[in-house]
């Protein structure tokens, strides 16, 4: 197999990085430290599966946690208090997009984006003293239980029930869409505590370790063929009191707290800048025999028209995360963010393949091993763009689907509710 | 300045933001009617604001303000969508000349309007191309130009000649320069220019690498104008339609409350928030004297996008009221689609992006050899 290059190998400085125009010399000197020290801490064979489209494995996350970790550098949104770095909002947009450009395995958003800072904002004493250490030092694993079977988008009418036993709560249900839940240490979930006239009323919850009695874990095999998805089950599953987040009953909006900071999060800008260059580097590939990509009109207007869309994404994140006057609301700023980042996500997926040519037609490791190369590239380029793609298609489904943010950005701007 | 200070304006241009919103705010759709393609009286009161000096030195008069403040105002001017060719005269002519060290002090105090001609309006130079040809008295001009932003009231044009090596300021009266009047589907007024004969000596103001230069600060200029003229444009049509979906019932019921239409509105957020975005870029790039076409042409295929779609969008919104001109929205979108025209269209902007593109994409693939 030849030898990969560096993916942004040869790019003119200014388009490799026009986000430079944004930062000052500061925040430029803080990137490359960043820089490298993740090309130091993720070894180049790592990096370069995770550039193709491939998901990292467990233990190359556990790795890379680990060392971030060292560093101090697993939660940078965090107060400093509970083991944040302190750093500026545009420090912790540089060290996210650069996550992302040099295609180090993602911090799993389950303990430091979503779980972690409700237990630090909501949880006792005891509950961040035993989970916050785990979750920064890479150690604990989390994953989410909301979505059950009949309940996805209309996620408050769960119902998986945790009955109060007096010193522990009795849990029964089943959970659905559980990513990583496989290899999971830890759980948090919403439950029925309580009846409420409204549905969103009476939901609780509740963090528990995974080896607890009565859980069981199906995987579900999704569209890409790979396993990360999963069905949970809780069969009289005893959860001690101080397993329950928060007040009885607010778990409602707890989650909407997680919620709010997971769609900020997904806007994934550094990985998007780095699919425009893959796309560039597809096009001098010759893939398809005669055709060169470089001199197809059709193809450089789709290149472009990706591109500014994606360069109004980043500016859209910075005004949002600067909190300036002319920024959106805290209502309407995740909605927006995440319907944008969706499409751009998705329509550079989709242009990667059509580049593909017939190559789109193969898959897998038998499809890799009978290709040294497509054109000049490894054919698991192909195939990890592939993987990407499939996969991909979630974007627009996780974390509220479109159409739930579009119900919410319609609330924010008429008065008449539906 | 970094593009985080750049978002927290300061308190000078905060107070143009404030003064414009308010002065605009005063302005009615049926003013706007009354007025055709230019009032006066508003050119005068822009004048007393000190708008149209905004980018010019203090020695001229002016207040020495950059694109940031000239954002804002022009956000509000879309807002109100006022026809008068302040991008035109105030933006591009006041911003070129001040960058060749000119007077401008007559087109400050509002006494004198300029338009420029084969530069900054179309930002693209548009299809003109007009040739001066050294002669006995100063240059001959010849050709034609068939978009230049001017009415009756134009008192100078400022012509760049094919290539931008060429930079004339010519009064109205300079003999051999014929302007056909029309106007513009957005109401302001247009002209066609033609050229024939010579000019005097004194009349061309910079040649070669100052031209260029001077024509690129005032295509720069333009590029952040018109992103915020649409971007204030878009705002005002989206605020519009949102009251219109309140207000209007259909089978028993507000039409907000349909989901079919409120998902479209949804959109018309993305969309202008995409715009906003765009306007801040487009501003912040224009704040030093480099070249920011490698982001200038990505504002100007956004925006132009936002345009389209939200002006579509608004109408369909709208219904049959949409249709008839006694609503402001559709006034709104013929507005849009001048500006998309100025903008060189999103087609335009993205040809220009794709060939720089194509350049990157052959640099990378020789490194690579």
């Amino acid at each position: 197999m030849p030898e990969v290059r560096d993916h942004d190998h040869g790019a003119p400085a200014e388009e490799r990085d026009h986000i430079d125009l944004l930062l000052d010399d500061d925040l430029r000197a803080f990137r490359r430290d960043v820089r490298a020290f993740l090309r130091g801490a993720v070894p180049e064979e790592t990096r370069n599966r995770i550039d193709r489209g491939y998901a990292a494995t467990k233990s190359e996350i556990a790795d890379f946690l680990a060392k971030l970790s060292a560093r101090g550098w697993t939660a940078p949104a965090w107060p400093v208090e509970y083991g944040g770095t302190g750093w500026t909002q545009l420090q912790r947009m540089v060290f996210s997009s650069e996550l992302a450009r040099n295609a180090v395995p993602g911090i799993p958003p389950f303990g430091v984006s979503m779980i972690g800072p409700v237990l630090y904002t909501f949880g006792t004493q005891a509950q961040k003293d035993t989970y916050l250490p785990g979750i920064l030092s890479g150690k604990d694993f989390w994953c989410q239980g909301f979505s059950e079977p009949g309940s996805g988008s209309d996620l408050a009418s769960l119902r998986t029930r945790a009955e109060d036993r007096g010193d522990h709560y009795l849990l029964n249900g089943q959970k659905i869409w559980t990513s990583k839940a496989h290899y999971a240490d830890r759980i948090f979930l919403l439950a029925r505590t309580d009846e409420a006239p409204r549905k969103q009323g009476g939901i609780s919850m509740f963090v528990l370790d995974m080896d607890t009695p009565g859980i069981t874990v199906k995987p579900i095999i999704a569209i890409d063929m790979n396993h990360s998805l999963n069905e949970v089950f809780f069969e009289d599953v005893k959860v001690p009191v101080d397993g329950l987040v928060g007040e009885r009953g607010k778990g409602w909006n707890y989650a909407k707290f997680l919620l709010g900071n997971e769609r900020t999060g997904i806007t994934n800008v550094g990985r998007c800048r780095r699919q425009v260059e893959r796309l560039k580097r597809l096009a001098r590939a010759d893939l398809t025999p005669g055709v060169d990509l470089s001199k197809d009109g059709a193809f450089l207007r789709d290149l472009a028209r990706v591109e500014a869309d994606l360069t109004a994404l980043e500016i859209t994140e910075i005004r949002i995360l600067s909190q300036g006057k002319n920024g959106p609301s805290a209502m309407t700023g995740p909605s927006v963010l995440k319907l944008a980042s969706a499409q751009i996500q998705q329509t550079l997926a989709e242009l990667i393949v059509s580049t593909l040519g017939l190559y789109a037609a193969g898959r897998g490791a038998g499809f890799v091993d009978a290709f040294d190369d497509i054109g000049d590239l490894p054919s698991d380029f192909v195939d990890g763009a592939l993987n990407e793609y499939l996969f991909g298609r979630s974007v627009s489904i996780y974390g509220g689907t479109n159409q739930i943010q579009r119900d919410i950005l319609a609330r924010s701007a008429l008065e008449t509710r539906p | 300045m970094t593009f985080l200070e750049h978002l927290t304006p300061s308190d000078e241009t905060g107070m143009i933001r404030d003064a414009a919103d308010k002065w605009a705010a005063g302005i009615s759709d049926a003013d706007v009617r009354r007025s055709g393609g230019f009032a006066p009286g508003r050119w005068s009161e822009m004048a007393a604001m000190g708008w149209h000096g905004l980018l010019a030195d203090p020695d001229h008069g002016g207040l020495g303000l950059g694109p940031d403040a000239l954002s804002l105002l022009c956000q509000a001017i879309g807002r109100a969508r006022l026809p008068e060719p302040f991008v035109a005269s105030s933006v591009v002519c006041v911003g070129t000349l001040t960058a060749l060290g000119q007077d401008v002090t007559a087109l400050v105090d509002g006494s004198a309007i300029a338009a420029p001609a084969g530069f900054g309006l179309p930002c693209d130079g548009g299809p003109s191309g007009v040739t001066a040809t050294a002669g006995a008295e100063g240059h001959n001009l010849s050709d034609m130009i068939d978009i230049c932003e001017s009415g009756p009231d134009t008192s100078e044009f400022l012509v760049a000649t094919a290539g931008g090596d060429g930079l004339f300021r010519l009064p109205r009266s300079t003999p051999g320069l014929t302007i056909t009047h029309y106007g513009a589907i957005d109401g302001r007024n247009l002209a066609r220019l033609s050229f024939d004969g010579p000019v005097p000596a004194d009349a061309l103001i910079a040649t070669g690498d100052a031209a260029r230069a001077a024509i690129r600060r005032g295509t720069t200029l333009a590029v952040s104008a018109l992103a915020a003229d649409a971007t204030g444009t878009i705002e005002k049509a989206t605020e519009l339609t949102t009251a219109y979906l309140d207000e209007r019932s259909q089978f028993g019921k507000p039409l907000a409350a349909f989901q079919s239409l409120r998902h479209m509105v949804a959109d018309l957020l993305v969309e202008l928030e995409a715009s906003r975005s765009m306007a801040e870029l487009a501003a912040f790039a224009a704040s030093d004297d480099g070249d920011p076409k490698h982001l200038h042409d990505r504002v100007r295929a956004r925006i132009c996008r936002a345009a389209q779609s939200v002006g579509q969008n608004a109408i369909q919104l709208h219904g049959g009221m949409g249709m008839t001109d006694e609503m402001a929205i559709g006034h709104y979108f013929r507005r849009l689609i001048f500006l998309q025209a100025m903008m060189g269209q999103e087609a335009g902007a993205l040809r220009d992006r794709a060939t720089t593109l194509a350049r990157d994409i052959e640099m990378q693939r020789e490194v690579a050899q």
